[in-house]
Order: C-alpha cells, then structure tokens, then sequence
C-alpha cells in the first residue's frame, strides 16, 4: 500500500478541528493517494513529498481525540500511531498537528502522542487566528515543555511552511539531538487519567500562553441564533433547500452534457467499428490484445492485482471478444460498454456538488450545529442527528447520500442510514413517476402533481420506519446520544473543497465504477442473448415490411428482446408478478431496469414495439400504453396497475450502481445483498397491496 | 451535588463525578468532562451547551444524568472561553 517502498514514513495526528487536512493540502498539493484499508471502510490519504534530500511519504490519518478510540476512523488513526497495523511498517516521525485558538483542548491529545516516544514536530497551526484574537503563545517554552520542536504555522496562509518542512526535514535526516523523554502526565495519578491529562493541558497553556482578549464573542452570538430551538431549525432547512436546490440546478446542465456526449459516442463507435471481419485471424489478434490492454489498465485503475482468478477472467473475456461477430462486438461496444462509462460518469456532477457544499460547511463549523439541531427530531426514529445530511441528499441521489454517511461516527447507526437511504426518492425515479403521472392524470396537472407528492412522501415515511425497525431487528441500540464539539466558526477554504470533491470522484470512479461498468456489459448480454435464428427473423422482417420502414427495426428490437434471456426471465417470472397486475412485458422493463430504473421507460417503449426512440415522446409512449391488452381483452395499465407499478418503482432497490456503494461504504456484498432483499420484499408487499386494495375498492 | 439534567440555569459548574462505562462515557471524558473539571452551562436546551476546557459542547439531555456536579464560585476556578 505504501507509495514509495522504505520511504521514511511521517503520520500527521491532531484533532478533528485543528486545520489538518488543510496543512497536508498545502504540504503536498495535488499528489495526494487515497488508500483505503482491507476490511475497513476508513479512508487515509497519502502523498510523497520532497524533504531536503529525501523523499518522505506523508499520511494525513484522521482526526482523533484521543487515543481510546471510539470510531473506525479513530481506531485506524490510533493503530497507525501506535504502530499495530499488521501490514504497515513503522513511523519515522509524527506530525503532530495543534490548533493554537484551542491549545488546551489540544494538549490533551498531545500529551498522549508524546508519550509513544516517537521522533515529533509539532505544527501549531492557525495562528494567525489566535493572533488576531489577541491571544500569544511563546513556541520556545511550548517547545521545552513538550519536548520537542514547535513552529507556528498558518494552513490557510503558508506562514511558517518553509520552516516546519526543515523541521521535518531534520527528522527523518537524522540521528536526533538527545533530548530529555516526554515524562508522562499521568505518573502518581490514581483516579481519573483523563482528568489528569486536562490538568496538565490547563497548566501548560497557562505557563506558556496569554489567553485571547475577546473570548468567542463572535461564534457565540452566531451560536445564539444556529442552536435556537425554532431558528435554528428554520436556518437548517432553508440552508439545506439552497444546496439541494443548487445540486439539482447546477447538475443538470453537466449531466445533459454527459448524456449527449455518451450517446454520441455510441453512435460514432457504432459507425468506426467495421461491419464485416475482412481478415479474420488478424481482427482476432488485434482484438484480444485490445481487450487484454482494456483490462490491464482496468486493473491497474481499479488497484485489482492479477492472481489466477482475475487472469483467467481477463484471458477469456478477451478471447470472447476477439471471437464475437462484427455487429454484435459493435453492440457491446455501443450499448454495453459506452452505455456502462456514461451511466457511470452520470452520476459525478451530483456528487462533485453535494461533497464541495459539505465541505465548505464542515469547514465553516456548520456542520456540528446542523448535527445539534435536528438531533431531537432524528431520535425519534433512532437515528442521531447527523443523519438527516446524508437522507436530504439522497433526494438528488442515493450514491451521493451513502458517500457522505461517514459523518455519522456509530456503526450502527451509519449503517441503518445508508440501508434505508435508497428508499428516498432519487432524481432517476423522476421519468417513472412523470409516466404514471402522464398516464393516470393526463388532463389533471392538479392530480399529477399529487402523484409526486405521494410519492416522494411514500418515500420518506418508509425510509423511516425501515429505519426504526431496523433498530428495534438486527442493529439494535439506541441512536448513540450526542456528545459533540461546537468549533468556532471559521471562513472555510475554496481550496479544500476542490480537493475534496477531487477526492470522492477518484474514489467513485475508481471504485464503484468499475463495478458498474462490468455489471453494465453482464446486463447488455442478458439482454443481446441468445439471438434469434435467422429463419424466425426473416419472417417477422418481412411481416413488419407491409407495414413500413420504421416497423421493422421496432418489431425487430421487439423480438429480439422477447428472445433473450431477459425476455424469457420476464416469462417465467409472470405467475410471481401477476399479482401486482404486472404483464410479461412490465416484467422484461422490472428485470432491465434493475440496472438503473429510469431505463424501465425506454425499455417499455422497445417491448410494446415503438421502439426505443419513442421513449423520448411522452405522447406516443402514454397512448401505446393505454392501447395495451391483456390476453382477455381488458386494458394493462389499469388505475390499479398503475399506481402497484408507481409503488414498486418507489420501493423497489433498482439501482447497481447504489448496490456498488454500498457495498464499498460497508465493505461487504453482505449489507448490499440485504438492502437488495429487503426493499425488493418490502416494494412487492406494498405493491400487492396496492394491486389488490385497487382491485377491491373497485379502482381497478 | 446536582446532576447536569437538572441545573436550569447557565452557570459555572465544576464535575464530581461521571457515572458509568462504556464509549459513552469515554466519549465525554476525552472531551473534558471529567472528575474535578470546570464548566460552564451555556445553553439549557436540549441538547445543552456547555463550554469545557475551552471549547463548547453539544450535549444530548440523556446523557447528563450522569454527570454529577456542583456550582462553582466565580473566583475558585476561571473556567476556560473558545478564542473566536
């Protein structure tokens, strides 16, 4: 995992508060690595850095208050520290990072780190804030007194960086000066060590500091106002509606962007792939080594090492591919793998907005109040207050919504959010709920509206029962109660959030990804395969010919998807989905659409026979819809119909890429597969309610 | 002696004793609110605020009882203040 193998090896420690991830930042600019440890979900970023002669790698662990760890995060910080991490090899040096406007609260954890022994610099950073506070700290008696050097720094304006990176570079250069052993705090203490630490933290502050002259005037006045029992609510959600509102407005036009340049590509791909093979052996050659090349940097990307089990996969597919007919190598190109990267990149504008908002607002100090006001609220459903973040984004997107679930230090209470997030209505299910809407109340804007509404509200009531009886099922506990700090309230930086969202694309890209993209070509083959002979297709061409140009593609594309093993799946599985009202053909649109559920649109347009084009003219689509009949003569698309297919796609987990999240954020298939299962059973449940109630009450 | 649930007012107050075990406790503790701390009671609400070693806090009401504390002159002990 190392960046540089025997590299002197720096670990930067300090509070959550203390400007760390901002003084890596300014360290090591843009080469940071973010590494992420087996079997935990933490992230550690890492750079290689030039000190003097040597090149050092530099690890930005996460903020810790102590060393009895109480997060996963912490746990990683402090096993780092302490050098019990199996695979890791030993720290040169600490970086120990100290916020001089709460030199205090900060010594507490300094004098834990110290008393590892390792080779420390300590970096007291902010220091242009304590000044401009009036506050003094006198570095050389800190420096005795810790034994070990002090440089005052400022993160946010470069002060002091030349001579912290001399000081490191002494460091790891050494041998050391021999310098008296940090004595330990807690020698001759018999009762509380964490009492004993903060006495010792309040007579080095006073020996080596003069206290600020106004004393958090400004945050408190800010405080009075964010903490309210009502404004401070009021503030939350109208700051939280302007960054959702500017998710959705600021997204769309990238995503437009996206969409149009992928469904170019496909075309263009389509018309660069030749349509006969005019030498056969050497199209094979070339192909299975294009495809070899494909994988070798897919791995490579995806940090996937090559042992027998992902060589034999990469060797056959590739065979696979240089063996496939020209048309259909032309398809998987098309509708497989371009399909798989746009329906993957689609989803990163959201995402780079969601995490640059979040990130200016942790850095504000925001985020700790946000978390103090709605905690009284989150309770009641068992969750804790720093919740409802991740759950108001899960509205732009689910994958978004389970990224930023890591604010939520508890397990438990982490993983019961990011299982119930997807239940929340997503910017994908819009196109399914405008259909339903188009369908039931097309001369009723007033009644359509009210489907939305029911929707979305549907949504949110499940997400939150599903999470109250999750905790009352299989992650028992209270929501841990709130024990938080209030930081002073600070101008966040531009910088950071830049590199932040730089940050949360790699890791999408590179990790859920990857996944996406593999399971995009396995649906594209469940869809393509097995094809039609050729006798049946001539017969049905020339069946749609009497009626025009246009009908053959349409009944074409219609057959061949009855054909595949989708179609069939859509077969077998009706006696299962009749009772929801749903046909074999809604069915083939359930199976396909597991993939990402706004494809259920286009691919209702291909089974019904207007082909996938249609799905773009809403008018054509509704009426093809209401024309349909069952094998007796009545109508499909039913009232009852349509509302159990609308509770369905409410419900319902369709989305692999979310599934990919999940999975990397909990960091087993095994909470995927249960939130798969569990909102599959609860949308089919709700759905035969629906179907049947309809049915009963004489809606159908 | 009074619990932290039951004082009413913003005030000075020093800590004698935290009840209990476990990471909940800890948690508390390692944020300076210990046996023998000083604290201020900034806010009654729920959760309350309460500054400590220099910083505020956020603090769930169901966690203050079991924080036992007892009023501080204003001379015994100055409590520290966040710098911004």
């Amino acid at each position: 995992m190392s960046i540089v193998a025997a590299a002197p090896r720096i670990a930067m420690a300090g509070n959550p508060n203390a400007g760390k991830t901002l003084l890596f930042n300014r360290l090591t600019g843009l080469r940071a690595q973010t590494a992420n440890y087996p079997g935990v979900t933490v992230d550690v970023r890492k750079a290689s850095i030039r000190l003097g002669e040597k090149r050092v790698e530099l690890i930005d662990l996460p903020g810790l208050y102590s060393l009895d760890p109480l997060s996963a995060e912490e746990h990683v910080a402090r096993d780092i520290l302490t050098g019990k991490l199996d695979d890791e090899p030993n720290l040169s040096a600490v970086l120990l990072v100290l916020d001089a406007t709460q030199l205090q609260r900060n010594l507490f954890l300094a004098s834990e780190i110290l008393e590892l022994h390792r080779p420390t610099v300590v970096a007291l950073n902010l220091i242009d804030a304590a000044r401009s506070s009036g506050a003094a700290i006198d570095c050389d008696a800190l420096a005795a007194e810790l034994k070990c050097p002090v440089i005052a720094v400022s993160a946010k304006t470069g002060e002091g960086m030349e001579a912290l990176k001399a000081e490191l570079a002494k460091v790891v250069a050494g041998p050391l000066d021999v310098v008296d052993p940090f004595p330990c705090c807690t020698t001759g203490c018999s009762g509380c060590h964490f009492a004993a630490r903060f006495d010792w933290a309040e007579k080095i502050t006073a020996a080596t500091s003069r206290p600020p002259a106004r004393a958090g005037v400004r945050s408190a006045a800010i405080d009075r106002v964010l903490t309210h029992g009502v404004w401070g609510v009021v503030a939350f959600v109208a700051l939280m509606l302007a960054v959702f509102y500017m998710i959705f407005s600021f997204a769309s036009l990238p995503m437009d962007l996206v969409d149009g340049a992928f469904a170019d590509l496909s075309g263009w791909v389509e018309g660069v792939v030749p349509a006969v093979k005019t030498v056969p052996f050497l199209w094979a050659t070339v192909m299975f080594a294009v495809a070899m090349l494909t994988f070798w940097i897919g791995y490579r990307f995806a940090f996937v090492s090559w042992n027998w089990l992902s060589s034999t996969v990469a060797v056959v597919c590739s065979a696979g591919v240089a063996l496939l007919p020209a048309d259909e190598l032309r398809s998987l190109l098309a509708d497989g793998v371009v399909a798989g990267v746009g329906g993957m990149l689609i989803f990163l504008p959201q995402i780079c907005i969601l995490f640059f908002f979040l990130s200016l607002l942790e850095d504000s100090g925001y985020m700790a109040r946000a978390a103090f006001v709605m905690e009284r609220l989150m309770r009641r459903v068992g969750l804790p207050g720093k919740a409802f973040v991740p759950m108001l984004s899960a509205h732009a997107c689910a994958i978004p919504g389970i990224m930023s679930a890591r604010v939520i230090e508890n397990w438990r209470d982490r993983l019961t959010t990011i299982l119930v997030l997807p239940l929340l209505t997503c910017s994908a299910r819009l196109p399914v709920y405008a259909m339903i809407a188009a369908l039931l109340f097309s001369s009723s804007p007033f009644k359509a509206a009210l489907v939305f509404v029911g929707a979305y509200l549907l949504g949110i009531a499940s997400a939150l029962i599903s999470a109250w009886l999750l905790k009352k099922t299989i992650l028992p506990g209270e929501a841990e109660p709130l024990v938080i700090e209030l930081p002073a309230y600070r101008v966040p930086s531009l910088r950071n959030a830049l590199l932040t969202v730089l940050d949360r694309a790699i890791i999408f890209v590179r990790q859920a990804g990857t996944v996406i993209l593999v399971i995009s070509v396995v649906l594209w083959a469940l869809a393509s395969y097995p094809k039609i002979p050729a006798s049946e297709l001539a017969q049905i061409e020339q069946g749609a010919a009497t009626v025009g140009d246009d009908a053959v593609g349409q009944r074409v594309a219609q057959a061949e998807i009855e054909y595949s093993v989708a179609g069939r799946v859509g077969r077998w599985v009706e006696p299962i989905f009749a009772p929801l009202g749903f046909d074999w053909q809604i069915n083939i649109g359930v199976m396909t659409s597991f993939a990402a559920r706004e494809v259920v649109v286009s691919t209702l347009a291909i089974v019904y026979g207007i082909g996938e084009d249609a799905a773009e003219d809403k008018t054509t689509l509704i009426e093809t819809l209401r024309r349909q009949k069952r094998p007796d003569g009545s109508p499909v698309f039913t009232t009852a119909t349509s509302l159990s297919f609308l509770v369905f796609f409410v419900l319902a987990m369709q989305c692999l890429p979310t599934q990919a999240v999940t999975r990397r954020e909990t960091g087993s298939w095994k909470w995927a597969i249960l939130q798969f299962t569990f909102m599959s059973c609860l949308a089919y449940l709700a759905s035969l309610v629906t179907y049947q109630v309809c049915n009963l009450s004489g809606l159908g | 002696m009074a619990l932290l649930s039951e004082v009413l007012r913003p005030g000075r107050f020093r800590v004698l004793f935290v009840d209990g075990e476990g990471p909940e406790v800890t948690r508390l503790k390692r944020l300076g609110l210990c046996e023998q701390q000083s604290l201020e009671v900034v806010s009654t609400g729920n959760p309350l605020i309460v500054s400590v070693a220099g910083t505020r806090l956020g603090i769930s009401r169901s966690v203050t009882d079991q924080i036992s504390v007892e009023p501080e002159s204003e001379q015994s002990r100055p409590s520290g203040e966040e710098t911004q």
